[in-house]
């Protein structure tokens, strides 16, 4: 691409508001839900190597430790995905007037704890 | 269509049909994490389940691939490093998905 586009205003020099804080919590979220793909294909790889294999992933998937991590890549996934849906509306013109914005940004952040909440409920 | 065109648009498309597909998989992912081995095995032995599994995996990986360009776009400067990020992660995109698949495959069919 064009060396001339201008960069992103850098995070530690960028005053802090509700839209860039639920603008880097999508890309935060991204990575540990890359985080999670890459956990969910070692329950495949683990699978495939045998159920003795499998006895170790069932044995960590038992631990208080491994249950904060699902619990945590599903609020990972819910945020990105109802973010991503808030994304795909302003793709289509919505949405863009500052009090909308605020209001479905905090309006994805309650429903990504409830969809957390249902899916381990 | 211009190609930067064609990557904004297949990041949005990626977006919209993994929407349903990451729904239905996390209403699944409680479950999946605490099922024994033949459990396991027999949800994968399901061609549907398969055929879900294997869509995000390659719909997650293209999205993620455009994903993470963007932001290589915007946070780095020297050109080569740029090329050489936006290189490793398309090889991660095409061995974790392939990699998943075949070994679903082999363990479902």
């Amino acid at each position: 691409m064009n060396s001339k586009s201008p960069l992103s205003p850098h995070l530690q020099v960028y005053k802090w508001q509700l839209s860039s804080l639920l603008s880097i919590t999508h890309r935060m979220t991204s990575i540990f839900n890359f985080a999670g793909i890459s956990f969910f294909t070692l329950w495949i790889f683990s699978l495939l190597m045998g159920e003795k294999c499998f006895s170790y992933f069932q044995s960590f998937a038992s631990t208080i430790i491994a249950k904060f991590i699902f619990v945590g890549i599903t609020w990972s996934f819910s945020y990105h995905l109802l973010n991503g849906i808030r994304h795909l509306i302003w793709d289509l013109g919505y949405g863009y007037e500052l009090k909308v914005a605020n209001f479905t940004g905090i309006l994805v952040l309650t429903f990504s704890f409830i969809l957390t909440l249902l899916v381990w409920i | 269509m211009n190609k930067v065109v064609s990557k904004w648009l297949l990041q949005r498309v990626s977006a919209a049909l993994l929407v349903p597909i990451l729904v239905w998989f996390l209403f699944k992912f409680d479950d999946l994490m605490m099922f024994n081995y033949s459990e396991a095995i027999y949800f994968l032995n399901n061609k549907f389940h398969l055929l879900l599994l294997s869509l995000m995996f390659l719909l997650i990986f293209t999205h993620m691939r455009l994903g993470m360009s963007e932001i290589f776009e915007d946070y780095i400067h020297q050109e080569k490093v740029k090329k050489l990020l936006n290189t490793f992660i398309l090889i991660i995109s095409v061995i974790i998905p392939v990699a998943a698949i075949v070994s679903m495959v082999i363990l479902g069919l």
